[in-house]
C-alpha cells in the first residue's frame, strides 16, 4: 500500500510546489501595477497595466475607432505613440508606412500598456461616448431595409455631425459565441439628441444583420458608440451633388434635413438615388415633400432595372450616367457619396470626369 | 502571433493553426463540422489534388466574374458569353479569420453557367480563403463550396 | 564513466554529440519555428534557459529527493513536471521582457515543454552519471547545440527561399528534414575532436 501512496503524495507535492511557485512568479512578473497615461500632453490617468492601449483607453472612456476587434487587420486605431512603448511588433508591421513608423504612429490594439505612456489622438476622439440604448421602434422600408430607432439612455444626449455613423454592437446570439460590432451612419438629425436613427441592409448570412433583423426587438437594450466619421457637410457655398444607394441614403438624410433653408437655397443640393427596381425605392414621399418645401432641392431616383409591373415614369439606368443631364458646371460642385464600393467607385469616377477634383468628392469608405 | 503563409498553412503541426482553428469556430466557418482543421484541409486538398485542380488559374477566374460582374450594381451581366453573374456589394469589411492581416469587402457573387446551367455563389472572402490556404470552410457553413462543385462549375 | 572535465562536455554537446543532429531529439518546433532568424534565435535561447535551468534542478530532485526514497523510475514524471513548471515561467518572463520576442515566439513557447530534447537532456544526465557542474553544463551545451542547429537551418531556408526553387512535394517539412540530414553529416566532422557518447 505505502508503495503506491508514496510515489502519488511525491508527484502530488512536487507539482504542488511547482505550482505555488509559477503562482508567486505569476504575482510579481504579470503585475504591472498602476501606470501612468499621458495623453496630448496634457490628460494623465491613472490606469492599470497590462492590457492594450485599446482597451486600457476604453476602460477610460476613450473610444478609439477600430472594425476589427484588435486582429491588427482594420488599422483604424492608429494613435501616436510619444513614449513609453517598445519596438515595433511583427503583428504591426504590415500595417504601418515607413512614414509611420518614424513619427511613432502605432496601432493600440497591439500595443502593451506595462509603464508610464504618453500618446496623442486627435481631439474629435474624446467626443466619443459609449451609449446604452433601448430600441424604440422598428420599420420596413423595403423588403431587405429596415430602420431602427433608439432612444438612449445613458448617456442620455449625443452630439453628432449629420453624415457621422455609430458603432453597432450585436451581442452573442444563436450560435454566434462572439459579439461584433459593425458601422451603421445615422439617418436622423442631431437636433434629436436623445434619438438615434438608423437604415440597416440585410446581409447574407450576415452576423450583425440577422441579429437586427430576426432577434431584435421594441425595448431591447442595445449599446452604441460613437460618434465616427469624417463624413460631414463642408463650410462653403458649393452645389451640392449628392449620390446614394440603399441604405447610403441614411447619412445623405441627416445632412439634407439639418440644413438651414438659406443653405439649401444657396447650395441648390440635388440627390441621386439609384436602385434595381420600384420595390428598392423607400421614403419617396418624403423626399417629395422636401422637394416641395425646398424649391431648390432635386431628388433625382433611378431604376436600373425596372420591373414590369413597377410602371415607372422617371429615370432609368445608373445614377452615374444622370450626373450630366441635371447638373451643368459640374466642376464647381461638391461630391456627397454614400454606397457600396463599387458604387462609389463609379460615381468618384463620374464626378472627376467632369472636373470635380478627388479633394472636392466626400464619402465614408467604411473599408 | 503572426501570420501563416500559405506554405505554412500547409504544415499542420505549426500551432499557430490551432489559434486561427479557434477562430474559424467563434466566426462559424466551420459550422457543423465535427472534424479538426487539420482534417478539413487535408480533405478538401486531397480531392484538389485527385481533380488536378490549379486553385490559382481558378481563383483568377474567380476575381474576374466578380471585377466584371460588379458593374451591373446587383444586376445580371454576361461575362465571356458563358457566365451570368451578379454582384451584390455591402458596405464594410469582414475580417479574415487567417489572422493574415486581411480584410475583404463585403461582396457575394453569384454566377450561372449559361452553358451547363450549374450555379456557384461565393464571396470575396471566400475568394481569399480558397486562393491562399486552400480552405474551402466546413460542411455546414453557408459560403463552403466543394472543391468538386468549383470544378465543375468552370469545366 | 570516465572523467570528463565539464568544458570537454559543454563543448561536444554543442558540436559532436549535439542533440538535435546527433541524438535527433527536439525537431518538432525545430520544424515550424526555423523559417525566420530572429524567432529562430529567440526560441533557441528559451530552449537554452530551459534546459539549463532543469537539468540543474532535475539533478538535484533526483539524486536528492528521489533516490533517497527509492522512487527513481518516477523520474519521467517528476521531470516532466520541472520542465512544465519551468515552461510557463519562461512564457512569464518573455512576455514581460519583450513584446515584441512574446509576438513572435508566445505560441510557441508551450511547446517546448513536449520537446523531447528537454527531457532528454534530464534523462541522458542521469544515464551518463554526471555529477552536477557536468550535468548544468551538459544541459547548457546541448541548449546552445539546438540553438545553433535552428539558427543554421533558419539562416539556409532564408538564403534558399530566394533562390531555389523546390518541388512541391519537398516543400516545407520535405526540404527541412533533408538539409538538416546533409548538416549533420557536416557535423560528424567533429567527431574527431572529442566523443562524449
Amino acid at each position: 500500500m505505502t508503495q503506491v501512496i508514496v510515489p502519488a503524495l511525491s508527484i502530488a507535492g512536487l507539482a504542488t510546489a511547482l505550482a505555488l511557485l509559477i503562482l508567486i512568479a505569476e504575482r510579481y512578473l504579470m503585475d504591472y501595477g498602476e501606470v501612468e497615461l499621458t495623453i496630448n500632453d496634457d490628460r494623465k490617468h491613472r490606469v492599470k497595466g497590462g492590457s492594450t492601449l485599446l482597451n486600457t483607453l476604453k476602460s477610460e472612456s476613450i473610444f478609439i475607432p477600430s472594425a476589427c476587434g484588435g486582429r491588427a487587420t482594420c488599422a483604424y486605431c492608429k494613435v501616436k505613440a510619444v513614449r513609453g512603448f517598445g519596438e515595433v511588433l511583427p503583428t504591426e508591421e504590415p500595417l504601418l508606412t515607413k512614414e509611420e513608423i518614424t513619427n511613432n504612429i502605432r496601432l493600440s490594439c497591439q500595443l502593451k500598456v506595462k509603464n508610464d505612456v504618453a500618446i496623442e489622438i486627435p481631439e474629435e476622439l474624446f467626443s466619443i461616448r459609449e451609449f446604452k440604448a433601448r430600441v424604440e421602434a422598428i420599420s420596413d422600408l423595403t423588403y431587405d431595409i429596415k430602420l431602427f430607432s433608439f432612444r438612449l439612455n445613458e448617456p442620455e444626449f449625443i452630439d453628432f455631425k449629420p453624415g457621422q455613423y455609430i458603432q453597432f454592437q450585436a451581442p452573442e446570439y444563436g450560435d454566434i459565441d462572439e459579439s461584433v460590432y459593425r458601422a451603421y451612419s445615422m439617418c436622423n438629425v442631431p437636433e434629436d439628441k436623445r434619438t438615434v436613427e438608423l437604415m440597416v441592409r440585410l446581409v447574407p448570412e450576415g452576423i450583425c444583420t440577422t441579429y437586427m433583423f430576426q432577434y431584435l426587438s421594441v425595448g431591447d437594450a442595445v449599446t452604441l458608440t460613437g460618434p465616427f466619421g469624417d463624413f460631414y457637410l463642408r463650410k462653403g457655398d458649393r452645389r451640392m451633388i449628392c449620390m446614394a444607394g440603399g441604405s447610403g441614403m441614411a447619412p445623405l438624410r441627416s445632412i439634407l434635413k439639418a440644413m438651414k433653408p438659406e443653405q439649401i437655397a444657396r447650395r441648390r443640393p440635388i440627390f441621386f438615388f439609384g436602385a434595381r427596381s420600384k420595390r428598392d425605392l423607400f421614403m419617396v414621399d418624403e423626399w417629395s415633400a422636401f422637394e416641395r418645401e425646398h424649391p431648390d432641392f432635386k431628388f433625382v431616383p433611378a431604376l436600373s432595372s425596372p420591373e414590369e409591373g413597377d410602371d415607372w415614369n422617371g429615370e432609368t439606368g445608373f445614377i452615374p450616367g444622370l450626373v450630366e443631364k441635371y447638373v451643368d458646371n459640374v466642376a464647381e460642385g461638391e461630391g456627397y457619396l454614400c454606397g457600396s464600393p463599387g458604387m462609389l467607385n463609379a460615381c468618384v469616377e463620374v464626378l472627376t470626369k467632369h472636373g470635380i477634383p478627388e479633394e472636392r468628392i466626400y464619402y465614408d469608405k467604411f473599408e | 502571433m503572426t501570420s501563416l503563409s500559405k506554405q505554412e498553412s500547409q504544415h499542420t503541426g505549426d500551432p499557430r493553426l490551432a489559434v486561427i482553428e479557434e477562430e474559424l469556430r467563434h466566426g462559424n466557418y466551420l459550422r457543423g463540422d465535427d472534424r479538426p482543421l487539420f482534417r478539413i484541409l487535408e480533405d478538401d486538398k486531397a480531392e484538389v489534388t485527385r481533380l488536378g485542380m490549379d486553385l490559382d488559374t481558378i481563383t483568377d477566374k474567380m476575381r474576374r466574374l466578380f471585377e466584371e460582374g460588379r458593374k451591373g450594381f446587383g444586376d445580371p451581366v454576361v461575362v465571356d458569353e458563358v457566365y451570368e453573374v451578379a454582384v451584390f456589394e455591402y458596405r464594410g469589411i469582414i475580417v479574415s479569420p487567417w489572422l493574415d492581416h486581411h480584410a475583404a469587402p463585403k461582396a457575394v457573387v453569384d454566377t450561372r453557367n449559361l452553358k451547363t446551367g450549374r450555379r456557384l455563389r461565393f464571396s470575396l472572402l471566400s475568394l481569399h480563403l480558397i486562393r491562399n490556404y486552400s480552405f474551402f470552410q466546413g460542411k455546414g457553413s453557408p459560403f463552403r463550396i466543394n472543391p468538386r462543385s468549383l470544378h465543375e462549375f468552370f469545366t | 564513466m570516465d572523467e570528463l572535465s565539464p568544458l570537454v562536455i559543454f563543448i561536444a554537446s554543442v558540436f559532436t554529440s549535439n542533440i538535435l543532429l546527433t541524438n535527433f531529439l527536439g525537431m518538432c518546433s525545430y520544424l515550424s519555428v526555423s523559417r525566420e532568424l530572429k524567432t529562430a534565435w529567440g526560441l533557441g535561447i528559451a530552449v537554452s534557459f530551459v534546459l539549463t535551468c532543469t537539468t540543474a534542478v532535475n539533478y538535484w530532485l533526483y539524486y536528492y529527493v528521489l533516490v533517497p526514497q527509492g522512487l527513481e523510475y518516477l523520474q519521467y514524471i517528476a521531470f516532466i513536471v520541472v520542465i512544465a513548471a519551468f515552461v510557463q515561467a519562461v512564457e512569464m518572463i518573455v512576455d514581460r521582457l519583450s513584446d515584441r520576442l512574446y509576438a513572435a515566439l508566445g505560441i510557441f513557447l508551450p511547446l517546448i515543454t513536449v520537446n523531447c530534447a528537454i527531457l532528454g537532456g534530464s534523462l541522458f544526465m542521469i544515464i551518463r552519471k554526471y555529477d552536477f557542474i557536468q550535468s548544468v553544463m551538459f544541459g547548457a551545451g546541448s541548449g546552445i547545440g539546438w540553438a545553433l542547429a535552428i539558427m543554421a537551418l533558419a539562416g539556409i531556408r532564408r538564403k534558399m527561399s530566394r533562390r531555389s526553387a523546390v518541388i512541391p512535394a519537398l516543400e516545407g517539412p520535405g526540404i527541412v528534414l533533408i538539409i538538416t540530414g546533409i548538416i549533420a553529416l557536416g557535423f560528424i566532422g567533429f567527431s574527431g575532436v572529442v566523443q562524449i557518447n
